[in-house]
């Protein structure tokens, strides 16, 4: 089981420039879903073993911590993992199909290279136990990223300044997370998280609290957090829809989760350095729920909806994780999963729907319900959940935030997260309206070869967001787990 | 095993899967539609007959720890499903001469959707706590929005706009709030007979949570939040039949009524913890009356005088007196039968006569004499004249009104039947005596579409006769814990 906790970075790492050298054909999309999915049997092993609340450990080169690098699997990071690896196999199941319009065929290699590094980079920032690590796998993902969504300029121009965008921003973030990192490691003289837990509380307080800052901020543009959220919404909506289904259910999180790591096993009380996370990110996150719900209602693109839309259920996991406690984490942690699953339902639809025609402004959408039933029942259902329509995954999401509230008498939080379903339901209607209620169009082009690829994804999330919905253990009992194994006092 | 409970739910679900895959042949799928509506109907009727208040809950699915999804049979909501499923029965029969005869396009869709929707009605009507209940409230609102939609016009998409905005702009916000705020505060979210709330909270926050549920519930359309029902009336006609007598209002007053009784407990409510509500739904009372006699589209007429008339219920349970919240029942159950017979016949006039306001009704009655004389008992079973059904709920409020010593609630009550009598009695005295102004053709009535009124019409009779029956039946539940 060890080496599982090595192996769910070190297969996409080392398999991305073989796949990289192969020659174009259907080899390159098979061999990325290959990869993905072993990468994803070996996440959901490792989260099978530490649900229970042990770690597996494997050190790299068999040097001990403090001075090798530890991979470091507890319950957490074997639910990021488990989510980074899932949606990657999902992805990488339609990217070949999905890319056909906008990759070059002697590009698709490099493409699927990038694609599996960026997969790579997630799982190393969630596997590793080393701070700088962290940094290195941070680097990698978000180079990946930005040549992914660069891809995306055969079909829209614009994809060239929102990689730009993003690279810029990112780099800033990167620099922020780095700089944090160098003031606790001059305080501290570790880099290993265990260790610099265990050596904090004497370190000098000036050092991590600016150590402490640099790092919340850095996060912060990776998270998108409202008002670091510039990148996001052209980023996801030029880039190809492969890559933003992906980004999507991804990228925000893992930023988020290490939010939590930090928290709860480096800092611990929901501090991070003199940061009390239960002050700043409720009010933060009422900001992004708010501000993200009313932008998608502007938004005449469903990508671009979809990703506003994120934005403000990105504010609602942060309001979880600000409220903290061991219910706080396991809410959050329920946000985590329930939320990949419907974002990357929507964004699978919406990946659908570009791939027939052409984009996915609302006037592709008219006559969707008689076009494309299966997709546009996705997109139905998956607007239900985001509005927090009762047996849905959205449902459980938004309810186990608002119980929390209620409990602990957070009302204004608790009527901010009530009023900002309010804005949802007009942003998702305006959605169903055009799919439902506009005439389709005389002639539809007909769906493109290979189109039909898209329908397991999306019947096994529209499935999912149902079932998550119904049974709130694989969502929130699986963040009560990750809250015991990180020994959160209620 | 109380899993006879389930057939409630899966008839119409199974009903609705089963139009959907019969929508090519329509004979056959207005068959599947009568066939379930009439099993929904026997099925409602035997769970009355073999009613056993000792009966255990069956749990569906735990979606939150703590949060159950569970049914119970009790009586409310025996008698809601009862009315519900009895007259989906009738209204389907009258949806097929109905939809007929206009041409409706989407009609699998439409056949659908309403079994859905009753099957959402169900759920409602045997919900045991508040998040069940709440499940399927919301579900009601959704399958319902096709329906009201269904002519996708412009105009019929801004009154679904409206209907969608209010409807889950109310209960995601006030009603989820007031259902997580009883649970804070009572530690649980189960009906229980005297309620959960009592002793949890004082008299002030309990006022404020009551304003959260009759505002939440939108479906009871308490004004001022009654704006979607009138904007809900460019649906088909038996759509608004449903919404108006089967299904959305009605959900919406029992609920309240369950809330009433299950959560607050009459004996809480009795403690002038629901005074500021009888005030309020008097005004909507006099109010609704007031506009509706202002309207000359009949259904507009009687979308308002739907919300007086549901006003009733919520004064009731404002109350709290056992034989208030008994009133509110029989007026929920009588309510029904008379509503749905206006609106059958105002469709019919559509389909036959081509008209829809009322000024153009003169003479028609002498045309269509078998549909105006059922137009005349619902009226006044409506307003509650005796020996019709609508009669008693207006006797038992007075009654409790005068108990109450309180005579600006009896002169409400009496202003409230005399309102009634004239803005529904121009419908027939037009019809009856006015000189037709102009030649008119008239298509023949399916038949399909005259036997409903007739017999919701004869309902309107036998309720008055089956009242002391409904009472007996609900009366432990009036009679609060032993």
């Amino acid at each position: 089981m060890t080496t599982a906790a090595i192996l769910v970075v070190i297969l996409p790492l080392l398999t991305a420039p073989i796949v990289a050298l192969l020659p174009p054909g259907r080899l390159v999309g098979t061999a990325a879903f290959a990869i993905a999915t072993a990468t994803a049997v070996l996440a959901l092993q490792l989260l099978a073993a530490t649900l229970d609340g042990s770690v597996v450990i494997h050190q790299l080169g068999g040097w001990p911590p403090p001075f090798g690098i530890v991979y470091r699997i507890d319950a957490l990071s074997a639910v990021m993992l488990s989510i980074v690896s899932v949606a990657a196999a999902l992805v990488a199941w339609f990217q070949p199909t999905a890319i056909v319009d906008c990759v070059r065929p002697t590009d698709r290699a490099r493409f699927t290279a990038a694609f599996l590094l960026a997969l790579a980079g997630l799982n190393g920032m969630a596997a590793t136990g080393d701070l700088f690590n962290v940094f290195v796998f941070l680097e990698i993902s978000s180079l990946a990223s930005y040549i992914l969504i660069a891809m995306g300029a055969r079909q829209d121009r614009r994809a060239l300044t929102a990689a730009y965008d993003y690279l810029v921003l990112g780099a800033v973030g990167a620099t922020f997370f780095v700089i944090g990192i160098a003031f606790l490691y001059m305080v501290t003289g570790t880099l290993n998280m265990a260790d610099m837990a265990a050596r904090l509380p004497g370190a000098s307080p000036r050092a991590v609290e600016v150590g402490g800052a640099f790092l919340l901020v850095g996060l912060g543009l990776k998270v998108a957090i409202v008002p670091l959220h510039r990148w996001l919404p052209n980023a996801y909506a030029y880039a190809p829809s492969a890559v933003s289904t992906f980004l999507a259910m991804t990228a925000t999180k893992v930023a988020l989760y290490l939010v939590i790591r930090l928290g709860t096993s480096v800092f611990g009380g929901n501090h991070i350095g003199g940061i009390d996370l239960s002050q700043v990110l409720p009010a933060l996150g009422v900001a992004a729920l708010l501000f993200g719900s009313a932008a998608a209602i502007a938004e005449q693109d469903l990508t671009r909806l979809l990703a506003y839309s994120s934005v403000a259920n990105i504010g609602l996991m942060l309001i979880a994780v600000g409220l903290g406690g061991a219910d706080g984490i396991a809410a959050a942690v329920a946000n985590l999963i329930n939320h990949a699953v419907i974002k990357g339902g929507l964004f699978i639809a919406a990946a659908a729907v570009v791939q027939r025609f052409g984009h996915a402004r609302f006037d592709a959408l008219a006559g969707l319900a008689r076009t494309m039933p299966l997709v546009f029942a996705m997109l139905v259902l998956g607007g239900l959940a985001l509005i927090g329509v009762p047996l849905t995954a959205g449902f459980v999401s938004k309810f186990a935030v608002l119980e929390i509230a209620f409990r602990r008498g957070e009302i204004v939080l608790a009527i901010a997260i009530l009023l900002s379903a309010l804005l949802s339901v007009v942003y998702v209607w305006r959605v169903i309206e055009a799919g439902l209620l506009a005439p389709a169009p005389k002639a539809p082009p007909p769906p493109p070869p290979g189109h039909a690829i898209f329908q397991p994804p999306l019947l096994l999330l529209a499935l999912a967001v149902l079932w998550l919905g119904v049974d709130s253990r694989w969502s929130l009992g699986v963040g009560a787990a990750v809250a015991r194994s990180l020994g959160v006092t209620p | 095993m109380t899993l006879h409970l389930l057939a409630g739910l899966a008839i119409p679900l199974v009903a609705g899967l089963a139009i959907v895959g019969t929508g090519r042949w329509p004979n056959l799928r207005e068959t599947v539609t009568l066939v379930a509506a009439l099993a929904l109907a026997a099925w409602a009727a035997l769970e009355i007959a073999v009613y056993d208040p000792a009966a255990s809950a069956l749990v569906l699915a735990e979606p939150l720890p703590g949060f159950a999804l569970r049914l119970r049979a009790e009586p409310l909501g025996l008698v809601f499903a009862a009315v519900a499923s009895g007259l989906w029965l009738l209204n389907s029969s009258y949806s097929t001469g109905y939809m007929r005869a206009e041409r409706a396009h989407h009609q699998t869709r439409f056949y659908a959707c309403f079994a859905f929707a009753l099957m959402a009605v169900m759920g409602v009507a045997l919900a045991d706590n508040l998040l069940t209940l709440f499940v399927f409230y919301e579900m009601l609102t959704l399958v319902t929005y096709p329906l009201v939609v269904h002519w996708q016009t412009p105009v019929a998409i801004r009154g679904a706009r409206l209907y969608l905005g209010y409807l889950l702009g109310t209960s995601l916000v006030p009603f989820l709030g007031a259902i997580l705020w009883s649970w804070a505060v009572a530690g649980t979210v189960d009906f229980r007979l005297g309620g959960i709330l009592g002793g949890h909270l004082d008299d002030g926050a309990m006022a404020v949570l009551l304003g959260l549920y009759a505002w939440g519930i939108g479906k009871a359309a308490l004004m001022p939040l009654h704006g979607w029902l009138p904007a809900a009336m460019v649906a088909p006609t038996p759509v608004s039949a449903l919404l108006h007598a089967v299904a959305v209002v009605k959900a919406g007053v029992f609920s309240l009524l369950k809330i009433a009784v299950y959560v607050f407990g009459i004996d809480t409510l009795a403690h002038g913890v629901g005074t500021w509500l009888v005030w309020v739904a008097a005004a909507s009372v006099v109010a609704a009356s007031l506009i509706a006699l202002t309207k000359n589209d009949l259904k507009a007429r009687l979308a308002y005088s739907t919300i007086a008339q549901l006003a009733l219920v919520t004064l009731a349970v404002g109350l709290g007196h056992p034989l208030a919240i008994a009133a509110g029942v029989l007026q929920l159950v009588a309510h029904a039968w008379g509503k749905i017979t206006l609106f059958f016949g105002a469709g019919a006039i559509q389909i036959a006569a081509h008209r829809k306001y009322l000024s153009e009704l003169d003479g028609l009655g002498h045309a269509m004499p078998l549909l105006f004389a059922a137009l005349l008992v619902a009226s006044l079973s409506v307003a509650g004249v005796p020996p019709f059904a609508g009669f008693w709920a207006k006797y038992y409020l007075l009654t409790v009104a005068w108990e109450r010593q309180d005579l600006v609630l009896i002169a409400v009550l009496g202003l409230s039947t005399l309102l009634t009598l004239s803005y529904l009695l121009p419908i027939i005295i037009r019809g009856v005596f006015g000189a037709p102004k102009w030649p008119y053709h008239i298509d023949p009535l399916p038949v399909s579409a005259l036997l409903p009124p007739l017999v919701t019409a004869a309902g309107c009779v036998a309720l008055f006769f089956a009242a002391p029956a409904i009472l007996a039946f609900i009366l432990p539940v009036l009679e609060g814990p032993p």
